[in-house]
């Protein structure tokens, strides 16, 4: 086992100087792509997901394999019907809804239903959905699970 | 060329966080860009990583093209739409999503995704349009 101890990375062109802490703080730390289409979560590919339990329609609460140092971390998804081979009609998102501590978040893929006078989201089971998750991990090593 | 292998990084102030090569790569984003709508049926970019074009397909319908393709397209792609500076429809919901592309092939690829702009109204419904902030990033992909 091999440790690198500095204060700085620099290339060796002198340019995209920046600290350990930098990369560290600076990455994505979890992200998860999946197909509810079933009706139940099917993890595409991920980083730093250990499961997604389905806890009502279009509801997933997702548990992070090495979890944040603390609750206070940012989430962003997107949802959508299948991009690769579905039909294309309505608008879909992605929001938090229920649990979100430093192990756990809760997702909820909803979609306007609404006719042209109104708006109307419910929540769905999607074929493509993907998060991401910035904040401050703890530090242990994770590998990469590749499918 | 010089080539550092080690298996952890570590601050020397012996206090933050530490990180190995792996954690670095898998945390990064494998491609963004942040593109405008200067002139009808024209989507430019603003800036980006790894998104050498990006085309207006149809109304709301946008597709952008990797630079240096991706190994899969098990992918995710996140990203935000707005009015920008020049756009006062502001009274609206404005969302984008991964949509198949107008002409019926994929929108989800190893060179390339394509989006849709929508505008969810009280009044109007859904509608795909062409905004003048739209702004993605691509995690996965390796």
């Amino acid at each position: 086992m091999s440790t690198l101890i500095v204060n700085t990375l620099k290339s060796s062109t002198g340019i995209n100087t920046m600290t350990v802490n930098d990369l560290n703080l600076g990455g994505v730390k979890a992200w998860v792509r999946w197909n509810s289409s079933s009706g139940s979560p099917v993890i595409i590919d991920d980083y730093n997901i250990i499961s997604g339990s389905d806890d009502a329609v279009g509801h997933v609460t997702w548990t992070f394999e090495k979890p944040f140092r603390n609750a206070y971390y940012t989430f962003s998804g997107m949802t959508g019907n299948d991009p690769q081979t579905g039909t294309t009609a309505g608008a879909h998102g992605m929001i938090h809804n229920g649990v979100q501590t430093a192990s756990q978040f809760g997702t909820r893929a909803v979609q306007d239903s609404s006719d042209s006078s109104s708006v109307n989201f419910i929540a769905e089971d999607n074929s493509y959905n993907g998060c991401a998750w910035v904040g401050i991990s703890t530090g242990s090593y994770i590998m990469y699970k590749s499918t | 060329m010089s080539k550092l292998q080690v298996d952890i990084l570590e601050s020397k102030s012996g206090i933050g966080l530490t990180c190995t090569p792996a954690e670095l790569f898998y945390q990064r984003a494998f491609a963004w860009a942040a593109v405008d709508y200067p002139v009808a049926d024209t989507y430019s970019i603003d800036q980006s990583f790894n998104i050498i074009a990006v085309t207006f397909e149809q109304s709301g319908r946008v597709l952008f093209t990797f630079e240096n393709a991706a190994a899969n397209d098990k992918y995710i792609v996140l990203g935000m739409t707005g009015p920008g500076n020049n756009d006062a429809n502001t009274n609206l919901v404005l969302q984008i999503q991964p949509e198949l592309r107008p002409n019926g092939s994929s929108g989800l690829t190893t060179t390339h995704f394509a989006i849709r702009n929508n505008s969810v109204s009280t009044t109007s419904g859904q509608t795909p349009q062409d905004r003048d902030y739209t702004a993605v990033a691509v995690f996965g992909g390796f």
